[in-house]
């Protein structure tokens, strides 16, 4: 049988992800990684109007950094793509198909070599949302508590001797600047 | 470029999704369905720890019931799904990443565009739930699972008429996990 381009023919009892071509496939990861993110935002929503934004922003923390939810978006990755190593490269690799990273977010990886690479987010739809609703409390929440603990860990998960430095944080002033910048290195 | 079985060679700077197989772009997806169910687990656990069980499943049911029409909506979109019909929700439904196949079994039975039988054979929280905390499958299923269906259905159609036809552990060898009927009345 043929690839499948999309899904607008008849109902097929027994449809499976083989039966469409890659770019079918392709935006179905890219559909299923916005929902990815979008789970954890409407947790936050939900959560916001139960108990209040100052526990919700806390809880919201917690979920990405303590209970493993930064690590999350590298582990089944590693996995289904065999990716292994200690590395930059490793730590890049990954990224690249990470829901939570390329899966919504358009980046840009330069790997100076095994050790040493910069992640450049030049376009990210979380902080367009916040800029969009002149949210500055919840950007700043998420770039600065949770993405720069959290790419430190998504680091040391790879190695612990990695280090990761934000060369860039959001807030920007024109929609042409890049998103966020950072480095990673093993010292 | 060839195409890549896996990623475990070196580091390409500007790799497309398109340069894996499609076996992998397979795994990758399911990776991606697992991540959303763990995500949402851990929100869950957060939940009860600081607030308890009620407050929690308040919160689940809120959120199934608010994110059911963007996951409709953007499944829908990423296969061309068009229509209004229950023919329509049950192919969207077969891709949806938090009831993905393979780690739910289920069978569509879709007698004509406008009814059809999902039939959910394996469900990774009845398996679950069914002999160590019982009470909580019966709230899954009757409150938390009739709540969520009915938003997904409704992002398609209001008018989907949904009807459990088996709900809930029965103890019988073999059991399937529930059942359900979608109908619009015409």
């Amino acid at each position: 049988m043929p690839d499948l381009e999309d899904y607008s023919g008849e109902f097929r009892p027994d449809a499976k992800l083989q039966d469409f071509s890659k770019d079918t496939v392709a935006r179905l990861w890219r559909s299923n990684s916005l929902l990815y993110m979008m789970l954890g935002g409407l947790w936050f929503d939900v959560v916001k109007d139960k108990v209040g934004a100052e526990k919700a922003l806390e809880w919201e923390k917690e979920v990405w950094l303590k209970r493993g939810g930064s690590l999350n978006d590298m582990r089944g990755v590693m996995e289904v793509l065999n990716i292994k190593g200690d590395d930059v490269a490793a730590l890049f690799k990954t990224f690249q198909f990470a829901p939570g990273e390329a899966g919504w977010i358009d980046i840009e990886c330069e790997l100076k070599n095994k050790e040493h690479g910069i992640l450049t987010a030049t376009r990210c739809p979380a902080l367009e949302i916040f800029e969009l609703g002149g949210d500055t409390v919840r950007q700043k929440h998420a770039c600065e508590d949770i993405c720069v603990p959290g790419m430190q860990l998504s680091g040391e998960f790879i190695n612990p001797k990695m280090k990761c430095r934000a060369l860039k944080l959001p807030p920007r002033q024109s929609k042409d600047e890049i998103a966020c910048q950072w480095e990673f290195k093993i010292e | 470029m060839k195409e890549l079985k896996d990623y475990s060679g070196p580091f390409v700077r500007n790799i497309r999704f398109e340069d894996l197989s499609k076996e992998a772009l397979g795994r990758l997806i399911q990776a991606c369905c697992r991540e959303i169910l763990v995500l949402d687990a851990y929100w869950q656990e957060q939940m009860c720890k600081r607030v308890g069980e009620d407050a929690a499943r308040e919160c689940l049911i809120e959120n199934y019931t608010r994110i059911g029409k963007h996951e409709m909506k953007w499944t829908m979109e990423a296969l061309n799904i068009k229509g209004n019909d229950v023919e329509a929700y049950a192919k969207a439904n077969q891709f949806l990443p938090s009831f993905a196949q393979g780690f739910f079994d289920f069978d569509w039975d879709v007698k004509n565009k406008n009814h059809a039988i999902l039939t959910v054979q394996r469900c990774p929280a009845f398996t679950q739930f069914k002999e160590q905390d019982p009470e909580k499958l019966e709230w899954n299923c009757h409150v938390l699972e009739a709540a969520a269906i009915k938003a997904y259905a409704a992002a398609v159609n209001p008018d989907i008429q949904i009807k459990a036809l088996k709900v809930g552990f029965e103890g019988e060898p073999e059991e399937i996990a529930c059942q359900w009927e979608f109908k619009i009345e015409t």
